[in-house]
């Protein structure tokens, strides 16, 4: 056989040969070099220190102090041995609230240097399944960010650290029951609420100047549904934007704040079927229809999949007025700077005034080797004096019924805080009841089906009310809430 | 002594054969195992749980076949089998067409076809999360690049990705540029297998380019062809982050595709149980169409 | 074959220019001036097409902090070239930590898959042994399960293995590819067995008869199975971020969602860092796609 070409090529195949199998010979030293895993904790489980005394009360840096607040009650429960906690959860609003769990964990270094806290960011959107897969293997964090909406499904289950008797007596009084309500599951609670956040309606100076209207300063004045439709009759003869405005309520969001206004539930008061087809519901199911139908609102904003893009429409002028979170004011405030002024004022009402509900709370793993430092961190945590840090920083919501009257000095536009904090109070009681059963994700994912055929597919309002019935329905007859299993 | 060694049984035959024989076996033991712990053991467990309703974490209980009846009227699982053949058909053919012609073009002597070859290739080569931000920019209404497009025409602007029509057609859209390049490479390097002699023979014969193409270049093609039909709807079936990226499935179910139903009763409505069963049903479907095209089309690759 | 390979021509001792022209396949034929304008055209209005939305990638990339709401192409008020910089700076040098186990995972992945699989697909191609259609397909079926519904199964599997946060945890699961095997299955079919029998013959064992005939033979084929493993590798998102716990072992398409968080996204920065990303796989597509030049030694062969 001739083979004048082959050397030239085998050659050069085995130049590969040889780079692939030093690159695999490089790859396992790197790997051996690395080893495995980080340095697991010392051996031992925590002692509690029997002659623990609680240390003198110490005022964290800048903050006043209120009872318990400066160091967990429960800091003579945990150990004085080195102990390594894994804390797994997302950064949500951007670099203000990553320096605000920095400067925050800092602090507890200097306070418990035994105790290492670990906060490792995971992103957002597969953060509960990357806590699904290392619950089901053994291997969870010691503690995490979680969901609201399922915390009762997986206590049921027995993965969440039981928190009742491992936090100072009565703790879960000191959070908004609203928010407190999804953690307990058969009168014991295995999470904290740590942020919560809400919507309210942002709007340009000059576009309601133009119009001659002045919005409501305060809660008893907020627009009514017919108000709020009037008013953006108005804005689009202006033609100044294109849109009145826009809005972060899709994907379930207009619940809380539009449905239960006009006095409709999702689910009735025993929780047992679903409640939503009603001619409340069926009017409240009309009113957003009506955000489409009357061209106030962009359409496509209904079904928007990721951050900025609703907030851009309004930097941008597309829109007059916007519904979005408070969440977004750093991001309004670096990119609108000064091409407009803008407010907030509340989101409009029928019956009576509701809000949204947001925010995580935080979980221990029923399985953690150091229970009683996870309760500690978590009371250091979720202290008035941390919250407020936290939430001055990354713009949050106080969760705690403690702090509901105290003004805190946000970073950004302080001033417009006012009105969220007014808001948050509105929190329909049944609406986070019905969050906090535990069927309440998969009829969410029912309702946000059915709202965008209604917006986007032309279908009726009565028809969405009958859709959303029949699924849900069903949908809680074969995932019924835990507490009743 | 020599009749008694005349009667001992003849030697084995020479080694050589022995390890032909063998050496298959060894060369695909350690895909075997690998796949028997990473694959083949999960894929079971799953297939099991498609009889039980399971939320995931806790605990099973078994339910038969109520799943896989329930999935027969299931508005949501119908639309998305519906739409994952849609999407199948819309982009499997076009795309193996266009890229066998692309890399026709891109295999003849051509002065700067390696240009011409990255720039079909880079959109393959960039992550699903960049191009679903950028194809989102395009699709913006009303101000994104299609609509402008559009509207210099004369035509109204359109939702797109909210649309409920115009959904699944903009996936379909974004997964064609985005997969191009990557048929067009397998075709290329199935070009290089066929032989110059067999040209030159053509050739000889006085056949046209057209003729060539049609009686030499295709057939030759073919266990190229088979394996990018395969592949090609293998994926197509399985398609799930354009949609995951884009639209979620929506608007409403508009543009629900088997996976996104699969991953949504799986991680969204904690019907883990009702997830596997979606599973175990794409799963046969595959099977069954990948069968049949073997059937139709691998005959002649049997050598 | 459909094919003949024996041909009335006599076998040929080619020259450095015929070996040119024969590689080129179909190229052979020269193209005429109006053919070649066509063929220009044609690839550059493609070009383009594909080409288009990287310009929106790249001006998304260079839109200044306080302006990213701006949807024009050319970014205004500046081009902000220090994205890349903020970007890759980001918490000291975690996105270099990043890069390295990118690297590690997609290279050793690509020379472990590349082997093993080549190996396989060589098995499956070109021995016939009791029990290869149905092993081949049961491979197969590999393909037809979306990772979705099986990767709580196989991360519970890969963390009894103690591989949780390890390089292998990664590179493992993915090695063993069904589309690999398929692939190169494909390819080598075309060989002749005529070769492989006149080096059995003259001794040479198997494993040689694999290095030193049918590798080289394949290189297109093996070419573009490393540049796909590495591509794959390179971009997997939901394997690291279930496998790796920690920071310092995360791979960069975790990185970059750094950037986005649950209600604001700096997508300036996530655009920065993917196309510093694709610099690696384009430069690998262009180191291998010369290999998209027909084996030589196919040429001319039989005897």
């Amino acid at each position: 056989m001739r083979h004048s070409s082959r050397p030239r090529v085998r050659s050069r195949r085995a130049i590969l040969r040889q780079g692939a199998g030093g690159l695999a010979l490089f790859g396992s030293l790197i790997l051996a070099a690395c080893g495995q895993s980080p340095p697991a904790a010392p051996a031992g489980a925590p002692k509690s220190s029997a002659s623990g005394a609680p240390e003198p009360a110490k005022p964290a840096a800048g903050a006043s102090t209120t009872q318990g607040a400066a160091h967990p009650a429960t800091g003579g429960a945990m150990t004085k041995d080195q102990v390594n906690l894994f804390f797994m959860g997302h950064v949500a609003g951007g670099a203000n609230e990553q320096k605000a769990y920095d400067q925050i964990l800092e602090e507890w270094h200097q306070k418990y240097p035994n105790i290492k806290v670990e906060y490792q960011v995971i992103p957002d959107q597969e953060r509960i399944q990357k806590a699904t897969a290392m619950v089901a293997a053994d291997q969870a964090p010691d503690m995490w960010r979680h969901n609201g909406g399922v915390i009762r499904l997986w206590a049921y289950q027995g993965h969440l650290l039981d928190l009742t008797d491992l936090m100072p007596k009565d703790y879960q009084q000191k959070f908004l029951p609203a928010l407190m309500a999804y953690c307990l599951f058969k009168g014991r609670y295995y999470g904290l609420p740590h942020t919560t956040d809400t919507s309210a309606l942002f709007y340009r100076q000059d576009a309601l100047e133009a119009i001659g209207v002045k919005p409501p300063k305060e809660l008893k004045d907020s627009w009514t549904f017919e108000q709020f439709g009037e008013i953006n009759n108005k804005l689009l003869d202006l033609k100044k934007q294109q849109y009145a405005f826009t809005h972060n309520q899709g994907g379930g969001r207009w619940v809380p704040s539009f449905l239960y206004s006009t006095g409709a539930q999702v689910v009735t008061d025993d929780f047992s079927k679903i409640a939503i087809n009603s001619p409340e519901g069926i009017k409240a199911f009309q009113f957003i229809k009506d955000w489409t139908d009357k061209k106030w609102a962009p359409p496509a904003a209904w079904t928007t999949q990721v951050p900025n893009e609703i907030t851009d429409q309004f930097v941008r002028g597309t829109a007059s007025m916007a519904i979005l979170g408070q969440w977004n004011i750093t991001y309004l405030d670096e990119n609108i700077k000064d091409s407009f002024k803008w407010d907030v004022t509340f989101i409009p009402r029928d019956k009576m005034q509701t809000t949204s509900l947001g925010g995580t709370p935080v979980v221990g793993w029923a399985k953690t080797k150091h229970p009683k430092e996870v309760a500690g961190f978590f009371e250091y945590f979720t202290s008035v004096d941390k919250i407020k840090q936290f939430d001055e920083m990354a713009n949050y919501v106080p969760v705690r019924s403690d702090m509901t009257e105290q003004t805190l000095n946000f970073q950004v536009r302080s001033d417009l805080m006012q009105v969220f904090h007014q808001q948050i109070k509105t929190l329909p009681q049944q609406y986070v009841a019905y969050v906090a059963r535990s069927y309440s994700s998969g009829i969410g994912t029912i309702i946000t089906e059915e709202s965008s055929k209604l917006m986007l597919s032309g279908q009726s309002p009565e028809q969405t009310a009958k859709n959303i019935e029949e699924r849900g329905n069903k949908y809680i007859q074969e995932n019924p809430d835990v507490e009743v299993r | 002594m020599a009749a008694q060694i005349a009667a001992l049984p003849r030697p084995r035959p020479r080694r050589r054969l022995r390890q032909r024989d063998v050496i298959p076996y060894v060369f695909i033991l350690p895909n075997l195992l690998l796949f028997a712990v990473f694959v083949f053991g999960p894929m079971l467990f799953s297939f099991g749980m498609s009889f039980t309703a399971w939320d995931g974490l806790g605990r099973p209980s078994f339910t038969g076949l109520n799943n896989y009846e329930k999935l027969l009227s299931d508005d949501l699982f119908l639309t998305a089998v519906r739409n994952t053949l849609l999407y199948s058909f819309g982009t499997v053919l076009p795309m193996l067409a266009i890229s066998l012609g692309l890399a026709l073009m891109l295999n003849s002597r051509l002065r700067g076809r390696t240009f011409f070859r990255v720039m079909i290739y880079l959109p393959v080569v960039i992550s699903w999360v960049a191009a679903a931000l950028v194809w989102r920019l395009i699709f913006i209404h009303p101000s994104g690049l299609m609509n402008a497009a559009l509207e210099s025409v004369g035509i109204p602007a359109q939702l797109w990705t909210s649309d409920p029509i115009l959904a699944l057609p903009a996936i379909m859209w974004m997964s064609l540029w985005k997969g191009l390049g990557f048929y067009t490479v397998i075709y290329l390097a199935g070009l290089q297998t066929i032989p110059a002699t067999v040209y030159e023979a053509g050739m000889i014969d006085g056949a046209s380019r057209w003729q060539l193409f049609w009686r030499i270049t295709l057939p030759l093609l073919r266990p190229t062809t088979l394996f990018a039909l395969i592949v090609g709807i293998i994926g197509s079936f399985e398609v799930f982050v354009p949609v995951y990226l884009m639209t979620n499935g929506g608007p409403g179910y508009a543009s629900m595709v088997m996976v996104m139903a699969i991953y949504r009763s799986a991680f969204q409505t904690y019907q883990m149980g009702y997830a596997s069963a979606m599973a175990v049903i794409l799963f046969l479907a595959i099977f069954g169409v990948s069968l049949a095209q073997f059937k139709l089309f691998g005959r002649e690759v049997e050598y | 074959m459909a094919v003949q390979e024996t041909t009335a021509l006599p076998l040929e001792r080619e020259t450095g220019r015929d070996l040119a022209a024969a590689s080129e396949g179909e190229g052979r034929i020269p193209l005429s001036a109006l053919q070649q304008a066509i063929l220009y055209l044609v690839l550059g209005t493609v070009s383009i097409l594909m080409f288009f939305p990287f310009l929106w990638m790249i001006a998304t990339a260079l839109r200044p902090a306080g302006f990213e709401a701006d949807l024009s192409l050319i970014p205004r008020p500046y081009l902000a070239f220090e994205n890349f910089g903020r970007a890759w700076s980001f918490r000291g040098s975690v996105f270099t930590q990043y890069a390295i186990n990118s690297v590690v995972i997609a290279v050793v992945s690509t020379a472990l898959g590349v082997a093993l699989n080549g190996l396989a697909g060589f098995a499956f191609a070109k021995y016939s042994f009791p029990g290869r259609n149905v092993l081949f397909y049961i491979v197969l079926t590999t393909m037809m399960v979306p990772f979705q519904i099986t990767m709580i199964p196989t991360y519970v599997t890969i963390a009894k293995l103690g591989l949780i946060n390890n390089y292998w945890g990664v590179i493992l699961p993915g090695t063993a590819s069904a589309f690999g095997i398929f692939l190169i299955r494909q390819f080598m079919q075309s060989i002749p067995d005529e070769l492989l029998d006149a080096a059995r013959i003259d001794g040479a064992s198997e494993v040689n008869i694999f290095l030193r005939i049918v590798v080289p033979l394949s290189a297109p084929a093996l070419a573009v199975l490393a540049i796909f493993t590495f591509l794959w590798r390179w971009n997997d998102y939901l394997l690291p971020l279930l496998v790796m716990n920690r920071q310092q072992m995360f791979t960069l398409p975790i990185g970059v969602t750094n950037f986005i968080g649950e209600y604001r996204a700096e997508w300036s920065l996530v655009m920065a860092v993917s196309l510093i990303s694709i610099l690696p796989t384009v430069g690998l597509f262009l180191f291998f796609q010369r290999y998209f030049v027909r084996g030589i030694a196919m040429t001319g062969m039989k005897g």
